[in-house]
């Protein structure tokens, strides 16, 4: 089971695997939109996929709607974990097939609840 | 609608001790001009035009980076200490922008060793809050240039 954490910043990588890996997930990491597209060619089925919105080469936003073009990652729950708080913006993301948003600053608890509501398979829960 | 001081603080503490749980105590007033620093730079540009930069003496750049990776300091690359003040300052522009009304964009941040004045230059009339940050500071400074203009 595969959890891709695709944000520019390795510091903020770190600290969304150091959440969604007790889950149960296999994590892959990527810097952009192009690379994470990339990591979803890798493996054959990837249950989540947490995504930042402002990143360099291709953003959150670009890569949410190469993602949702493709009915191969149509089962994919894709939540975007952006400082992007502005309602139309996110009404764009929403449009173009985010499941969930979470606000950076940001807990593990507020996290895991976004996952558990948007029904994210969980096999471990975090301690 | 514009920034104050008290929100500003409020959002660096929401970003430093709510998600990171480092502690911070606010202080009227601190330097880091005699240390090796850290500046990070994030411009919001569009509705509402401001510059954001957090300037963090390399020890406290450290606790951060140390923290965000979780892993001791003296396994940290340089690289990865400059990443981790980078998503700070990433942090608080992009909840100041949302704060503020309008249709704004956020740059990338940012990162390189702190210059003097740069980016805003001798006589600064922005806002600037000060904390000891797990007992070293930690500095946040707002040029809001739609208030200047």
């Amino acid at each position: 089971m595969y959890a891709l954490i695709i944000d520019d910043s390795r510091a903020m990588r770190r600290i969304l695997r150091q959440i969604v890996e007790p889950l149960g997930f296999e994590i892959m990491e990527a810097g952009n939109g192009q690379e994470g597209l990339a990591c979803l060619h890798q493996v054959d089925h990837v249950e989540l996929t947490l995504v930042d919105w402002n990143m360099p080469v291709m953003n959150g936003l670009e890569f949410v709607k190469a993602v949702r073009a493709d009915d191969g990652w149509r089962e994919m729950k894709l939540v975007m974990v952006t400082t992007e708080t502005e309602p139309a913006q996110m009404a764009r993301a929403l449009m173009a097939g985010v499941d969930e948003f979470v606000m950076k600053p940001f807990t593990a608890d507020i996290l895991l609840d976004k996952l558990r509501l948007i029904g994210v398979n969980m096999t471990q829960q975090a301690g | 609608m514009s920034i104050d001081a008290q929100t500003l603080q409020q959002v660096v503490n929401d970003v430093c001790f709510g998600m990171l749980g480092l502690s911070m105590e606010p202080v009227e007033s601190e330097s880091c001009e005699e240390k090796e620093a850290l500046s990070a730079v994030i411009r919001i540009s569009g509705g509402w035009n401001s510059l954001v930069q957090v300037l963090a003496p390399m020890s406290t750049a450290r606790v951060i980076a140390s923290t965000m990776f979780a892993t001791s300091e003296d396994d940290l690359s340089e690289e990865e200490i400059r990443d981790a003040v980078g998503e700070i300052v990433n942090m608080v522009g992009g909840n100041l922008k949302g704060i503020m009304e309008g249709d704004s964009s956020l740059s990338l941040p940012c990162v390189g060793l702190a210059d003097g004045e740069a980016p805003f230059g001798q006589g600064f009339d922005g806002i600037t809050v000060a904390h000891r940050c797990q007992g070293d500071a930690l500095i946040v400074r707002l040029l809001d240039r739609s208030a200047n203009n």
